[in-house]
């Protein structure tokens, strides 16, 4: 004879003996369609990042930043040079109007 | 029905919204009462739910047709839910851990007490201990005995969903039970 305890339990484990089946939430098929649509947004963006991760896509990218750096300081380098060099000549210039100047003052003063 | 279940397939491959309509009209109940059986939350039972029959759309063309449609989304639906359980599980440890080394996060609370809406009501009380040793069970105990009861599949069903034999399933349910019973007897 099964003691009440006993009872109890089988109480406990047929509790789900003609249980319902619980019913989802209305419009199911619009929320799973729109969660594809985010999804779809979602994996373009996904596809974007997987392919700059691409190793040799990833070096392309670092090999056209380094070379457009180097680029740029090569000829900020030549143009700087070349305003050296204007600015060395217009001061050369100057210079030898001023000796001119004095070679012409003086032969004046001399009477030559 | 299976040459309907045949057409509907097809008809899904081909990307025939209509037809995923009617596929997600037809099972929308039996994949939310899986899924709200083993997670015990309406709301991720919901969320779980949505994300089977997103797989469902992009996996038909991997669907091979073996078995029927609905036991491939049992499998589907047994699957996400035993997954977001693991998840559920880790976090729960990973907030212990980080609340025993005092980083201010909190620890997780055991939800109350889980009322299937399907429960007689002179039978919740008893049905919601039944849940709660219900998941104290493996994982394959725990999906079989669930599969069996809430969802009333027969031990071939469960065998197909589960995709081992009929004796194991036999097995698995008789241990289950037991487990049960040793469980209820500590509790009361």
């Amino acid at each position: 004879m099964k003691n009440r305890s006993e009872n109890k339990i089988d109480e406990i484990l047929s509790s789900l003996d003609g249980i319902k089946r619980a019913e989802a939430r209305p419009f199911m098929y619009t929320r799973v369609m729109a969660r594809l649509q985010e999804d779809d947004v979602k994996s373009v963006w996904g596809r974007a990042v997987a392919f700059i991760a691409r190793p040799a896509v990833a070096l392309a990218c670092l090999t056209a930043v380094i070379a457009t750096n180097v680029f740029f300081i090569v000829n900020s380098e030549r143009t700087e040079t070349k305003t050296v060099a204007t600015g060395a000549s217009t001061v050369t210039e100057e210079l030898l109007q001023n000796d001119n100047l004095v070679l012409a003052v003086n032969n004046l003063e001399t009477g030559e | 029905m299976v040459l309907n279940e045949d057409i509907l397939i097809q008809q899904l491959r081909e990307g025939k919204d209509s037809a995923f309509k009617t596929i997600i009209d037809n099972y929308q109940d039996m994949v939310y009462n899986t899924c709200l059986s083993i997670v015990k939350s309406e709301e991720d039972a919901e969320d779980i739910a949505q994300e089977v029959f997103v797989q469902v759309y992009q996996s038909i063309q991997s669907f091979k047709g073996e078995s029927k449609l609905s036991t491939w989304i049992y499998r589907i639906a047994t699957t996400k839910s035993l997954d977001h359980e693991r998840r559920k599980k880790r976090k729960k440890r990973l907030g212990f851990v980080k609340s025993i080394f005092g980083d201010g996060s909190e620890i997780v609370i055991n939800p109350p007490d889980f009322n299937h809406p399907g429960v007689a009501l002179d039978k919740k009380e008893n049905a919601a201990k039944l849940f709660s040793a219900i998941d104290k069970l493996s994982e394959n105990q725990k999906v079989a005995f669930l599969l069996n009861k809430v969802e009333g599949l027969s031990y071939q069903e469960v065998s197909d969903v589960m995709e081992v034999s009929v004796s194991s399933i036999e097995s698995l349910l008789h241990r289950a039970k037991n487990n049960l019973r040793k469980m209820l007897e500590n509790k009361l």
